[in-house]
């Protein structure tokens, strides 16, 4: 694991999503999307977010690059805070670009491959036959021969090829982070492990950061150094990919982990780790949001938010539950002992 | 088992040649050739327009000289094939003169609305939010009124003469284009790949002119093209009530006003500019139809 | 693992195909599909986009459009469904066979509550009156495990989360307790934790009500939790049929090994995934020969010119491919 200077780093992120009419009168409810998360990104590393729906892994993915502005909380890019003004996003957009999960509706139906990837180097007021040539060498980076594959229309080509595409353009602007919003989650398998092979390459290659957004666990574990686990908007824990999948730390990572499918027919799950659905992020109740589906909460729980602190044995492993909080007062909770806050 | 090249290049297949691009206007074209409606029609079009451009080169005779001997002359006399008016006029030369100004009040109101129209529509489309709120409830109040009586209401305003009516004939077509445009824009923008292009850091002007132009123009062709046809029979019709060209100029809604007494003694003669109009009109309506079939290419 | 006799056999497919006829010419979507099936068994048609399985199984109850054209024979319950009148096959649909679909949402009714809809089918089906339905309604919702059931029969469908709907679902699938439960990728659009819920609840409904179950799926690890034996498809024709543990265990035909081998498994970052190159091919144009010969690595001389037949290995095992040589059946 690197310990370069972090690329970007999120602080206190939050998006809260209003109800109802906005004209009419200030609306009471709302949806937390996004409650206070933070996280750095080391340059090369690769941070996988994982969460199931309604947890605000794409809103967090939209807030980076500036899609969806938050409520409050800052990103710094290299340092340097980035959002406040419009060259502030450019910028940001030349260093952080994104992937989206459904590659047909990413790519105008009008445009061949070639328009489409150069279109960003155009819009940054390249000349067009460098911006062609540039998209002509992004497509032959993904695998796809431009001789054969510039002129091409989005509804000729397979999932896998299209999907290329979106990293072709993405790659076209030169980035230095990659965000992949669950890019692989709508492929075949086969043609998912063609990418994501693609994917691992690229990184190496061009020595890009990533931010590797799924649901699927086994992508995450395969493609992730470290991997941040989101629930109703809320980080859960975050920490190295292997701690987190052999030894997690917070109730709601243990029971994702286990509700994986076992690939094993004589060792079948026997019963489902938690029961129930995901609650709506309407206007959610205060303390940790896990609270009403885990095994283990007490009134502590249900009254103060948990902190993220990081877990006894790994100092780089943080999780915020006060089952695993020494001192918090929960009746699992190990002995006080000095706590390291997250900075 | 050897391990694959990891970036792995689909099946080899042979390079793209150009004539079977399969692009979206390539195919619009092969449909509409493909269609005999559309082609009767832009073929009738095309003969009128024509016939209207070399009007001074392959009209019979002067559409202004007049003869008391030889008035209301029907359809098929000697040297008037389409016999003569109440004025004794050619009418055929009337006619092929009379489609310069009828075309002319029908094509460019259409043509300057959906510039104008496209481009407010787009843009309050894309903007959203106050600015879309605003321009769409100006449009609404000009919808408020009916089209020809708007027409009439501007012209009668302003005086009649031709420039006066081209005028109000743009007033009235912009409104349904801008919302055409607005409501093709607000269905696109929320599509993937203008997500993807603002995510790639290009200015929103160039958004609009790279895809959604592209994307919005087949449903405000569509619209615009079947408006010719209304635009030509208002235009005759402001004519008809003497709001548009005055006399003695060609043109068929005036024919059709001053044959008008004629219409019982020389029923041929006080028909042909209404026919003009019919034919002109209905071909626009059909190519245009043609049109809106041939855009609903689904790749 | 014993053999079930023909009498025995709720569901036994011979032949079927399924050919649609559209202007861009003939599309064999499927080709010469073979299984059969016992009560209490589940059989999972694992394929990836393309490869005919949802035909295959909506083809079972012939729900498919009228560009359709089906060969081969369908034995339901000892009843040829592919010489039923549409009269008769409505009576079968729904009570003799039941289909889940993947996406809740656009298979309820949005405007009728949870309730009505399974009333108005057991009302159809049964002839009983309508309290009577709606007490087995009740029964239903609660034998799918959704919490206040009473209270949630009065509810919509868009009032449900992703995981009750699914539950709505499957319970208005069991209303008139079928004897085989169609499911079309029932879980793929739910949530991780949500999924293994609902793939224990059907486990164990087909344990208490000892119904079959066929459920088309592009993911092993569904096929590994609730499929007894699985079909393999690709290009809309059989590749490989086996029990479950067997076929993850040793896989015969190379596609079945591939599709193993690029599966994203307790991989880590070290692995370098094997993946399949190309793509499925177009059914429109599917190469002479064996389908899979572009991508398969093991292909000679004879995969390009000559289509494999399905040859049975073992008890209850087949495999379609030249390099499955018909001797003597080994244990698989």
């Amino acid at each position: 694991m690197t310990l370069a200077r972090p690329i970007v780093t999120a602080t206190g992120l939050v998006k809260h999503f209003p109800l109802g009419n906005p004209f009419f009168g200030r609306s009471r409810s709302y949806i937390a999307a996004v409650d206070d998360c933070g996280f750095s990104l080391a340059a090369g590393e690769t941070l996988g977010v994982v969460g199931e729906s309604g947890c605000g892994k794409s809103t967090i993915a939209r807030m980076i690059i500036h899609l969806v502005k938050p409520d409050r909380g800052s990103i710094e890019l290299d340092g340097a805070p980035v959002g406040q003004s419009g060259g502030d996003v450019r910028r940001l957009r030349r260093a952080v670009q994104m992937v989206f999960q459904d590659s047909y509706a990413s790519l105008n139906p009008r445009h061949t491959a070639n328009e489409e990837v150069s279109f960003g180097l155009f819009a940054l007021g390249r000349p067009r036959r460098e911006a062609i040539a540039r998209a002509n060498e992004a497509l032959h980076l993904v695998g796809l021969p431009p001789e054969h594959f510039s002129g091409r229309y989005p509804h000729e080509l397979s999932g896998g090829q299209r999907q290329r595409v979106n990293i072709a353009r993405a790659l076209a602007i030169e980035p230095k982070v990659l965000i992949l919003d669950e890019a692989v989650s709508a492929l075949d398998k086969s043609v998912q492990a063609q990418v994501l092979n693609l994917l691992v390459e690229l990184k190496r290659k061009l020595g890009l950061s990533y931010i590797f957004i799924s649901h699927d666990l086994d992508v995450v574990r395969f493609v992730s150094d470290r991997v941040l686990v989101m629930y109703l908007g809320k980080v859960m824990e975050i920490g190295p990919v292997e701690r987190i999948y052999s030894a997690p730390s917070h109730q709601y990572t243990k029971a994702l982990i286990a509700s994986r499918l076992s690939m094993d027919p004589s060792r079948r799950t026997a019963a489902p780790p938690i029961t129930g659905d995901p609650p709506s992020p309407i206007n959610p109740p205060p303390g940790c949001r896990f609270a009403a589906r885990c095994a283990i909460a007490e009134t502590l729980c249900r009254t103060k938010t948990p902190e993220l602190t990081s877990t006894v044995g790994d100092p780089s492993h943080w999780a915020g539950c006060y089952a695993t909080m020494p001192g918090s007062g929960h009746s699992k909770a190990p002995s006080a002992q000095p706590v390291v806050r997250p900075q | 088992m050897s391990v694959q090249s990891t970036v792995v290049a689909p099946p080899q297949l042979a390079p793209m040649e150009k004539k079977h691009r399969r692009g979206y206007w390539v195919a619009v074209r092969r449909r509409l050739s493909r269609d005999p409606v559309a082609i009767t029609c832009a073929c009738i079009l095309v003969v009128i327009v024509l016939a209207a451009i070399l009007a001074p080169l392959i009209a019979p005779a002067d559409p202004y000289k007049t003869s008391v001997a030889r008035r209301l002359l029907p359809i098929g006399s000697s040297g008037h094939l389409l016999g003569t008016d109440e004025l004794g006029r050619d009418m055929l030369s009337r006619l092929i003169y009379g489609g310069r100004v009828s075309l002319l009040m029908g094509l460019l109101p259409v043509v300057v609305a959906t510039l104008v129209g496209g481009f407010l529509g787009v843009v309050a489309g894309f903007s959203g939010g106050r600015i879309n709120m605003i321009t769409m409830r100006i449009v609404d109040v000009f919808f408020a009124f009916p089209s020809v009586l708007l027409a009439v209401a501007m012209t009668g305003a302003m005086g009649p003469g031709l420039s006066n009516c081209l005028i109000a004939l743009c007033i009235v077509f912009t409104p349904s284009i801008t919302r055409i445009a607005e409501s093709a824009t607000t269905q696109i923008r929320n599509q993937g790949y203008i997500e993807a292009a603002r995510a790639s850091g290009a200015p929103a002007m160039r958004i609009i002119t790279g895809h959604i132009v592209s994307n919005v123009m087949g449903p405000i062709l569509t619209y615009a093209s079947s408006q010719v046809s209304v635009g030509v029979v208002i235009a005759s019709g402001l004519s008809f009530l003497g709001l548009g060209v005055s006399p003695p100029t060609a043109d068929w809604g005036l024919m059709l006003s001053t044959l008008r007494q004629s219409l019982f003694v020389a029923p041929g003669n006080a028909l042909l500019p209404g026919v003009m109009i019919m034919i002109t009109s209905v071909s626009f309506n059909l190519l245009s139809d043609g049109l809106r079939t041939a855009l609903d290419v689904k790749p | 693992m014993k053999t079930a006799t023909d009498a025995e056999r709720l569901l036994d497919v011979r032949g079927l195909s399924v050919r649609f006829f559209g202007d861009e010419g003939i599309v064999t979507a499927v080709d010469d599909v073979s299984f059969a099936l016992s009560l209490g068994e589940t059989l999972c048609l694992l394929g990836e986009s393309g490869c005919g399985k949802t035909v295959t199984m909506r083809s079972l109850m012939w729900l498919l459009p009228a560009t359709a054209r089906i060969t081969g024979s369908v034995r339901l319950d000892g009843v040829e469904v592919t010489k039923l009148q549409e009269r008769e096959l409505r009576k079968i649909r729904g009570s003799t066979v039941a289909m889940v679909f993947q996406d809740p949402m656009s298979a309820l009714d949005p405007v009728f509550t949870i309730g009505q809809q399974i009333i108005e089918v057991v009302v159809a089906h049964e002839g009983v009156s309508r309290p009577t339905a709606r007490a087995r309604a009740l029964e239903l919702l609660e034998m799918v495990q959704i919490p206040s059931a009473e209270r949630r029969l009065d509810a919509f469908p868009h009032e449900l989360s992703g995981g009750l709907r699914q539950r709505a679902m499957i319970a208005l699938a069991l209303s008139c307790r079928p004897k085989l439960l169609l499911a079309d990728e029932p879980t793929t659009a739910l949530d991780a934790t949500v999924e293994i819920q609902i793939l224990v609840l059907l486990r164990e409904l087909q344990r208490e009500l000892g119904m079959a179950i066929i459920l088309v799926t592009h993911d092993l690890g569904v096929a590994s939790e609730i499929a007894d034996r699985v079909a393999v498809m690709y290009a809309g024709r059989l590749v490989e049929t086996a029990a479950i543990g067997e076929l993850i265990r040793a896989p015969r035909h190379p596609y079945t090994a591939a599709l193993l081998a690029s599966t994203v498994s307790e991989r880590t970052q070290d692995s370098v995934l094997t993946p399949i190159p190309g793509a499925p091919p177009n059914l429109a144009d599917i190469p002479r020969g064996c389908a899979f010969a572009p991508r398969c690595m093991h292909t000679f001389d004879r995969c390009t010119v000559e289509a494999p037949q399905l040859i049975g290995i073992g008890s209850n095992r087949a495999v379609r491919c030249h390099l499955v040589i018909p001797v003597a059946a080994e244990a698989g």
